[in-house]
């Protein structure tokens, strides 16, 4: 599919693409900033603490200061809220351009239309995973480098617990956690960006176009806000605070995944209707 | 060059929009989320109510103690529909038939502060649209059209911040339910449209989300946004923000948006705004 | 009219599009700009128009400088690269919105102009179902409906037929004869000779005169 190379070649190299990660970077190294001030006023404490091997006794880790578990962080309020814009900004308004300049035409006679636009999702896909995960994994390195005196203990965090995703992996292998954590992240954002597809070449500006996954996420977060309102606390099932690990109720790997493959099904779907199945005039 | 012809168009193109249809559906989420409040308090609430519900906010950092995610999601759809229903008037326009308008104004000031004055319409629009249609959902729900409030609904609606039972005044909740978001609304927009002449419609609306977030964690007049909560509103809780500190401020953003734009728009080569 | 452009200079983003252009043109001509894309036609063109900025030099309407003493050409009409309309409305309704600001023409006048390049005054289909060809007629009828005293053309005559060329070829020639200055580019050559008074060679940001054919 020589369509894809190409596709994942414009997608990331393209002044948006670069943007969303910088300002995704930006919005991480806030946070980081807040972790600095937080770990300097707990530093005697720090210091002093008798670790038994990497256990920490009362709590305090690298892992609780990287941006998808520090809840009470403005950096990570932020990014839960921007995320979606993030991983639309790369490429997710690529097909209303190119449909606007001609170029998707001339493309769609070159590969058919089921390949084009199979590369393009893929490309939209890839590039908003990157857009949105890269900074979470920055975020926890950079956390380590400007703050070496906290460290990557296994701790006892208040908030996760049963039925929050991989737990158990949180409490004995927090890496890898953290690793598949930036790989879930990843798809979230893949996912989120491929929303952009549902409304085809319909906006005028590509700047609305941008919007849709975030304005879907948000209207989703607020019928699920009003579920919570009604007593309902066991599952969070909002997809834009999925992209926290520690959501304010628990995240199990079903939801995450659920919801993962349900924002992709949607989001292709969409789409193959709008760009496949519509007559390209 | 007739400036309100110009005034005019931009008032009829702008604010006869197809997408302020959303904004019943947009309101009708928090009026439905704050059904089970009210069932708690055996009432019906009233319009008052629901609206100080709508733009209530999140009680400022620290009230509640709890390591959980702040995100008052009401408020953010509510304050964010309509940052975002505004957001691509000014480009869209001057993609559209808005350069030949703009030659035959024959000045860009002029043109700038025709979409200034519409910005700040659309505001009132909004905030009106979203009385009207909190009204009817009011209604819908089987309550009442009523400018009071239900003072047993306060415990519940302040939480962590008022804990008895209160019967705000009239004139205390307008200011804090609609007058403050619909000036903090002004002030949040007018900021959005100046930014995008500097930068991508896109960063300048991330730039709205990020002072929006920022109000949420920082209770100061001087946040644009911060006056828009109710939770928070010195009309209604001790020690809040005072509504005259925060008018103030907002004004002065309007001010300067409208100046540095008026400015920037001078300077600006018209094919780069075309996105 | 009168336009005089003074050693003007313009730089986007680091690259030259302009370099130290002198151009002194009055009103009752065809000026034709002739080069290959990308030489910095459009760009005079949006410079003449007030649309962009020079960064250095200074463009005079009249003795006036744009954009100190005015932000537009006090009377302009304009068709640049894609003509831009409100997709909802028809032909006329677009061209009426654009009369009532300056209210110096009647529907009648708006009528007239949509004849004159072609179009049905009464054609009731919106600007968004019209042919590549009727929208350039279209942005052609907006530039000169108002009988302005500078008329700026980017490829007016782009996706015509025949027949469309020959129409609007007449036009510019009427307005020229009007006494309006006309600035004028077109990709075909023989169209742009046979019509221009003087023809400019615009290339790499440099503007040279040459002898109409």
């Amino acid at each position: 599919m020589k369509s894809l190379k190409t596709e994942l070649w414009k997608a990331t190299h393209n002044p948006m693409f670069y943007a969303a990660l910088a300002i995704g970077c930006l919005i991480a190294l806030v946070n980081v900033f807040e972790n600095k001030m937080t770990a300097d006023q707990l530093r005697p404490l720090i210091l002093s603490e008798d670790h038994v091997g990497s256990r920490s006794p009362w709590g305090f880790s690298l892992f609780f200061l990287w941006l998808p578990v520090n809840t009470v962080s403005y950096g990570t309020t932020l990014y839960c809220v921007v995320w979606p814009i993030l991983a639309a900004m790369p490429y997710g308004w690529s097909y209303l351009r190119e449909r606007k300049s001609g170029l998707y035409l001339q493309t769609s006679v070159r590969t058919g239309r089921m390949e084009n636009f199979v590369a393009k999702y893929v490309a939209v896909f890839v590039s908003g995973g990157i857009a949105v995960a890269v900074p979470i994994l920055l975020n926890l390195l950079a956390s380590a480098m400007i703050c070496p005196y906290v460290l990557p203990n296994i701790m006892r965090y208040v908030q996760i617990g049963d039925g929050y995703f991989l737990s158990e992996l949180y409490f004995t292998a927090p890496w890898a956690y953290a690793l598949i954590w930036c790989g879930v992240v990843f798809l979230m954002g893949g996912a989120a960006a491929g929303l952009c597809f549902l409304v085809g070449a319909g906006a005028r500006l590509r700047v609305m176009t941008m919007l849709v996954p975030f304005a879907i996420l948000m209207v989703l977060d607020g019928i699920y806000s009003v579920v919570y309102e009604r007593g309902f606390h066991a599952l969070e099932l909002s997809p834009l605070r999925l992209v926290l690990a520690v959501p304010n109720a628990p995240n199990p790997e079903w939801v995450v995944l659920a919801t993962i493959v349900l924002m992709a099904l949607t989001g292709f779907a969409g789409g193959y209707w709008q760009v496949v199945r519509h007559e390209l005039v | 060059m007739n400036w309100f012809k110009l005034l005019e168009h931009d008032l009829r193109r702008g604010l006869l929009r197809w997408r302020m249809l959303l904004v019943p559906l947009l309101f009708l989420l928090p009026c439905a989320g704050l059904r089970s409040l009210l069932s708690t308090v055996q009432s019906g609430g009233t319009w008052m109510d629901h609206m100080l519900y709508c733009f209530l906010g999140e009680a400022p950092k620290g009230a509640n103690g709890e390591l959980t995610l702040s995100l008052p999601t009401f408020w953010m759809l509510a304050v964010g529909g309509c940052l975002f229903f505004n957001l691509d008037y000014m480009l869209r326009d001057l993609t559209n038939a808005g350069q030949q308008i703009l030659i035959r104004s024959g000045t860009r000031r002029g043109w700038f502060l025709s979409k200034c004055v519409w910005n700040m319409a659309s505001c009132v629009e909004y905030i009106l649209l979203s009385a009207a249609s909190v009204l009817l959902i009011t209604l819908f729900f089987g309550g009442r059209a009523a400018l009071a409030n239900t003072p047993e609904l306060v415990p519940a609606l302040f939480h962590n911040v008022l804990f008895e039972p209160a019967a705000f005044s009239v004139s205390d909740m307008l200011l804090a339910a609609v007058l403050m978001p619909l000036v903090s609304l002004m002030a949040l927009s007018m900021l959005q449209m100046a930014l995008c002449l500097w930068v991508r419609p896109i960063v300048s609306f991330l730039i709205s989300m990020a002072l929006l977030v920022a109000a949420v964690f920082i209770s100061s007049p001087l946040i644009p946004g911060s006056g828009a909560m109710a939770i928070r509103s010195g009309a209604l809780v001790e020690g809040g923000v005072s509504p005259l500190a925060a008018a103030t401020a907002a004004l002065l953003v309007i001010i300067l948006s409208a100046a540095a734009g008026c400015a920037r728009f001078q300077h600006t080569d018209i094919l780069k705004l075309e996105e | 009219m009168e336009i005089t452009v003074n050693h003007v200079s313009k730089t986007i983003k680091g690259a030259s599009i302009l370099e130290d252009v002198d151009l002194s043109w009055t009103g009752g001509k065809i000026y034709g700009l002739q080069g290959p894309n990308g030489s910095g036609k459009t760009m005079l063109m949006r410079l003449i128009a007030g649309l962009i900025r020079p960064t250095s030099g200074e463009v005079l309407i009249d003795g006036r400088e744009l954009g100190r003493d005015m932000d537009f050409p006090p009377s302009v009409g304009l068709l640049i690269e894609n003509p831009g309309f409100l997709p909802n409305h028809t032909g006329f309704r677009n061209l009426m919105l654009l009369a009532e600001i300056k209210k110096r023409i009647t529907d009648a006048d708006v009528r007239k102009a949509l004849g004159d390049v072609g179009l049905a005054p009464n054609d009731p289909r919106k600007y968004r179902k019209y042919s590549l060809g009727m929208k350039q007629r279209l942005g052609v009828a907006a530039a000169i409906m108002e009988r302005p005293e500078l008329i700026v053309l980017d490829e007016p005559t782009n996706a015509l037929d025949d027949k469309g060329v020959e129409r609007i070829c007449a036009l510019i020639r009427r307005e020229r004869d009007r006494g309006a200055l006309v600035v004028l580019t077109c990709h075909d050559a023989a169209i742009l000779d046979r019509l221009s008074d003087e023809v400019y060679t615009v290339s790499e940001g440099h503007v040279e005169r040459r002898a109409a054919g």
